[in-house]
């Protein structure tokens, strides 16, 4: 057996072993892509580059996005693993591993070296995400700050994660301000045409000062101190008023939604809002940048990114961290059902029903910050647009229209999240790494072969096909429906009494959905039956039905 | 009521309960008629399972020294039942070839041993200096 | 040792909602593949209510598998099991409300304040007990706001116990129970196991390496090894059925000499000492069989029982 000298290599081995499989996974995108890119381009345009705007055709760029996709989830995987993540996140304690801060090396050496081949892997991370993005002659004249600020990042990240705070919650705002500060700083540099030497040093003292932070981070946990703040005299406070044992829950379901809502509440709203928040500290009351920008040959203004991060902040976390609402701890790793909540007689059902209800009260919360959080940056004046404010702007081109249509988006967003939180509880549910893992790459991969498929696929062709397929597509979810429905009865999850009961909810919802929409939209659009289809499609019920059947074999292995 | 349990020396524990009642008793700390704690009580105490202090209860019953009245409670024996006589001079018998061998064993001449039981019962019963 | 415990006084707590008809606990011919390695292997065994029974084998042998299987957290892949004549998998509310479970692993959450845990409990449970828990709670000395990760492992031990008793349920299950723990928080459990099984017709099932005190508390003992039972006897049976024989040969030998049912030979040249799986006296027989005079003979207590029997390659003795 071969032995390892040295902490270097022992760090090294270690980090190896922990993100081996991720970096593995890089490989095909970074050898297929471009071969993708090659031979489709050539064959469709018959010479090898295109000029990277949005003219047909498209799918070089669904690749490429696809590919970035895949990429950028790696990514973050890559930094978690390099940050040694697997403690609680929101805690005071530092997530550094307990078992190598008794090793006798020097804080120094066990915060440079994983910060030495944690920022270098991410810089090569970022070099692949650009080379799979842009095309090959923008790829050459790109700037080379990027790759320092995801090296940068990178270590901020680890510091901070390595860090003792004083207060919870406070570890993940550092985090979001590193990122802010650390890309800021390179869009600050190209703004005012700083030199790329100059702009690469600057990183490089960004990191040396990442390295400080990190190794007194370090420090401070070994010493066990750093987690009380100096004003707190570390006493028991006590309680004013006396505990009163007698009081109770009502009943089963309202301990379960308590401990759902206490441990799960706040995540989505946290994390959607702590981007938002900053940056519209940050620019609310700044001035004299550049207020519009041309992407892709079309003009956008600063008030409509501004708008678009507000509302997309949310709704991109909504829409990834959504499985994630199904553990009995958002802040925790663990996807297996604890002991405290398995062994009380307590049916599967009624759990996920209540997680179920959580998950409606979470989004409802987001969303409710979220437009609050909107009001209030339309109200203020706006120091890009020639000091009026936006609400100003939306009182000037006012119609009843809009006002529907706002409504409309704005009650339908708050559905939509819930909709796609809850029909993707099942995944996580299940308690197996494999479902997960499989399902998330499954989901991009299908919508990589759908979108790649909808623009080779002969329309004309298929359009007198689609009732059809629609019917069958019907007939499909309602045989899976029955199977669900089978198994969940023969496990006594289910009564025919609620089955019949859901069963006409499921129904109504549905006719409503359909008589409603069909009244608002234009016939020739979509004909009333391929929109029943459509709306037979959109109301989950399956993925729902799944939910208690996955929890039942995660609880019962 | 003290009473010692031992793990390590191979005897059952219903046993030892009974050995060190019988003792209580022969030794005076336990009067005839005092009542002896609940089956539960001592189970408790204890830290044994109850079914054991009632076997060894059934034991100490059989062998006269304590009688069960149902719902009162367990009580010292106040007379010597004679039915049980012959079957205590049986368990002593036994215990005296053991004494014996192993007194043969060590090289214990029988006057000493016998000077060496005289010795122990004085200690017991310090009022009674009758033999 | 002496009576200085201080000890509840026993309230008259309701009795039990088992009916007779059924056994406690019944498992039959269950059978558990964790990939390769087989957990448990065609095992049967049955708990009869009202008795209290010890589950003793070495790390990895399989009671915690078999604890599991009992409160359905594993499903019988072959074979059946039934607590109180219910399936635990198909039944979860009316076997688990029965049920009152401790294990070693931490179960509980470290951000939950004790007072929260206790209320968070009580809500699954019809039967709870809030003045018991009151007591339990004073007796323990458990401060009711501070978290649980700012428990010491003793006090953590203490706050399970509250909420696995607090309910009156008829079958206890206790998984290492004493494990780690000082010999003050292990005597609280102990005197809860006792306490629960002189309440009428409540029964135990745990399992413990502390085989001084298996062998004090339990009505009836079994031995699991590599997935398979070695025995399952009263404590009076399994202490009979094993006994340890010293005997003298005329001439020295270099081997030990072959008994029926020896588990472990100790000695040299005349003398030789056995442990044995078979009753003294077929021990005396065998001796005398092979022309050796029985020098010594003593019963084995379950310390010494279990490390005979786990230097054996375990099978189901006849």
């Amino acid at each position: 057996m071969k032995t390892i000298n040295g902490p270097a290599m022992a760090i090294g081995y270690y980090l190896w072993l922990r993100t081996r499989w991720m970096l593995a996974a890089l490989f095909p995108v970074a050898i297929i892509v471009p071969l993708v890119k090659q031979r489709v381009v050539i064959h469709l345009n018959g010479h090898e580059d295109y000029a990277g705007d949005l003219t047909p055709p498209y799918y070089p760029q669904i690749i490429m996005v696809a590919a970035l996709i895949a990429t950028v989830i790696i990514f973050v995987l890559l930094l978690s693993q390099f940050c040694y993540a697997g403690k609680d996140v929101s805690g005071r304690e530092s997530a550094f591993p307990r078992w190598m801060m008794s090793l006798p090396i020097r804080s120094f050496s066990l915060v440079a070296w994983p910060m030495l081949y944690g920022s270098t892997v991410c810089a090569l991370a970022c070099l692949l995400i650009f080379y799979v993005l842009l095309p090959r002659q923008a790829f050459s004249r790109m700037p080379y700050w990027p790759l320092a600020a995801a090296a940068a990042f990178c270590a901020w990240l680890q510091a901070v994660s390595w860090m003792p705070f004083w207060w919870q919650l406070a570890r993940m705002i550092a985090a979001v301000v590193c990122l802010i500060v650390v890309i800021g700083l390179g869009v600050l540099a190209q703004a005012l045409e700083f030199q790329d030497w100059l702009v690469l040093i600057g990183y490089v003292g960004v990191l040396a000062l990442a390295l400080v932070a990190g190794t007194q981070g370090v420090s401070r946990a070994r010493r066990g101190d750093g987690v009380r703040s100096p004003w707190s005299n570390g006493a028991v406070r006590k309680r004013i008023r006396p505990i009163d044992l007698r009081l109770t829950f009502r009943s089963a379901s309202a301990a379960l939604l308590w401990v759902e809502m206490r441990r799960n509440l706040i995540f989505t709203p946290f994390i959607s809002l702590i981007g938002p928040v900053l940056i519209f500290g940050l620019c609310a009351f700044h001035a004299g940048h550049p207020s519009t920008f041309y992407v892709y040959g079309k003009m956008i203004s600063s008030t409509m990114i501004m708008a678009s991060i507000f509302i997309g902040s949310p709704l991109c976390c909504s829409l990834i961290l959504n499985g994630t609402l199904a553990k009995f701890d958002t802040w925790l790793p663990d996807i297996t059902v604890p002991n405290l909540l398995a062994v009380r007689p307590v049916t599967d059902s009624k759990i996920v029903a209540a997680k179920m209800k959580n998950v409606a009260i979470t989004m409802a919360v987001t969303w409710l910050a979220t437009y609050g959080l909107l009001i209030l940056w339309a109200i203020l004046p706006n120091s890009y647009e020639r000091h009026y404010s936006v609400a100003g702007l939306v009182a000037a081109n006012f119609t009843m229209r809009y006002l529907m249509w706002g409504l409309i988006v704005a009650i339908g967003l708050p559905l939509i999240c819930w909709k796609f939180a809850v029909e993707s509880l099942w995944v996580y549910l299940y308690g197996r790494r494999w479902l997960i893992n499989l399902v998330g790459f499954g989901t991009i991969t299908i919508w990589i072969a759908l979108g790649t498929l909808a623009k080779f696929a002969p329309w004309r062709e298929i359009v007198p096909f689609l009732p059809w397929l629609a019917l069958m597509f019907v007939l499909a979810k309602g045989v899976i429906a029955v199977v669900i429905i089978r198994a969940l009865v023969d496990r006594r999850l289910l009564s025919p009494k609620r089955l019949f009961g859901w069963s006409i909810v499921w129904l109504l919802i549905v006719l409503s959905l359909w008589l409603s929409v069909k009244a608002v939209l234009h016939p020739q659009l979509l004909g009333q039956w391929l929109l029943a289809a459509a709306v037979i499609w959109f109301v989950p019920a399956n993925r729902l039905l799944l939910a208690p059947l996955a929890l039942h074999a995660n609880r019962h292995r | 009521m003290l009473i010692h349990l031992s793990q390590s020396d191979g005897v059952p524990i219903y046993l030892q309960i009974v050995n060190q009642i019988k003792y209580l008793v022969a030794s005076a700390r336990l009067e005839p008629g005092e009542e002896l704690p609940a089956i539960r009580t001592l189970a408790e105490q204890l830290l044994v399972n109850p079914n054991t202090v009632a076997r060894a209860y059934r034991e100490l019953e059989q062998a006269g020294v304590v009688e069960m009245r149902r719902t009162a409670g367990t009580f010292v024996s106040a007379t010597k039942s004679p039915l049980a006589r012959k079957e205590k001079l049986r368990v002593l018998g036994e215990r005296i070839d053991a004494l014996l061998a192993e007194a043969r064993q060590m090289d214990v001449p029988i006057d000493e041993l016998i000077e060496l039981l005289r010795q122990h019962h004085r200690t017991m019963s310090p009022q009674s200096n009758k033999e | 040792m002496s009576a200085l415990h201080p000890m509840i006084e026993p309230q008259a707590s309701p009795p039990s909602r088992a009916d007779g008809a059924h056994p406690a606990v019944e498992i039959r011919n269950v059978t558990r593949r964790f990939g390769q390695k087989m957990a448990l292997d065609d095992v049967s065994l049955t708990l009869p209510t009202g008795t209290v029974l010890g589950l003793v084998g070495e790390n990895g042998a399989g009671k915690t598998t078999l604890i599991r299987h009992v409160m359905g957290l594993l499903k019988a892949e072959q074979g059946l099991v039934r607590v109180f004549g219910l399936d635990p998998v198909l039944e979860p509310v009316k076997v688990l409300s029965q049920i009152g479970y401790l294990s070693e692993e931490p179960d509980l959450p470290g951000w939950m304040r004790v007072h929260e845990l206790i209320r968070y409990i009580a809500a699954f449970y019809p039967t709870w007990d809030a003045q018991y828990a009151s007591q339990l709670q004073q007796d323990f000395a458990l401060d009711l706001s501070a978290r649980i990760k700012h428990l010491s492992k003793g006090q953590r031990a203490r706050a399970g116990l509250l909420c696995a008793l607090a309910y009156r349920p008829d079958l206890l299950v206790l998984d290492e129970p004493s494990s780690g723990l000082d010999p003050i928080v292990r005597r609280d459990i102990l005197s809860a196991i006792i306490r629960t099984i002189a309440d009428e017709g409540r029964t135990v099932l745990f399992s413990s390496h502390l085989l001084s005190e298996v062998e004090r508390v339990s009505d009836r003992i079994a031995m699991i090894k590599n997935g398979r039972i070695v025995f399952c006897d009263t404590t009076q049976a399994v202490r009979d059925a094993h006994t340890r024989i010293t005997i003298r040969f005329d001439e020295p030998r270099e081997q030990p000499p072959v008994m029926e049912g020896a588990l472990m030979w100790e000695g040299r040249g005349r003398e030789w000492t056995a442990v044995m799986s078979v009753p003294a006296n077929e021990a005396r027989s065998s001796a005398s069989a092979l022309g050796a005079q029985v020098v010594e003979q003593s019963a084995l207590n379950l310390d010494e029982i279990f490390l005979a029997r786990a230097n054996r390659a375990g099978g189901q003795t006849p």
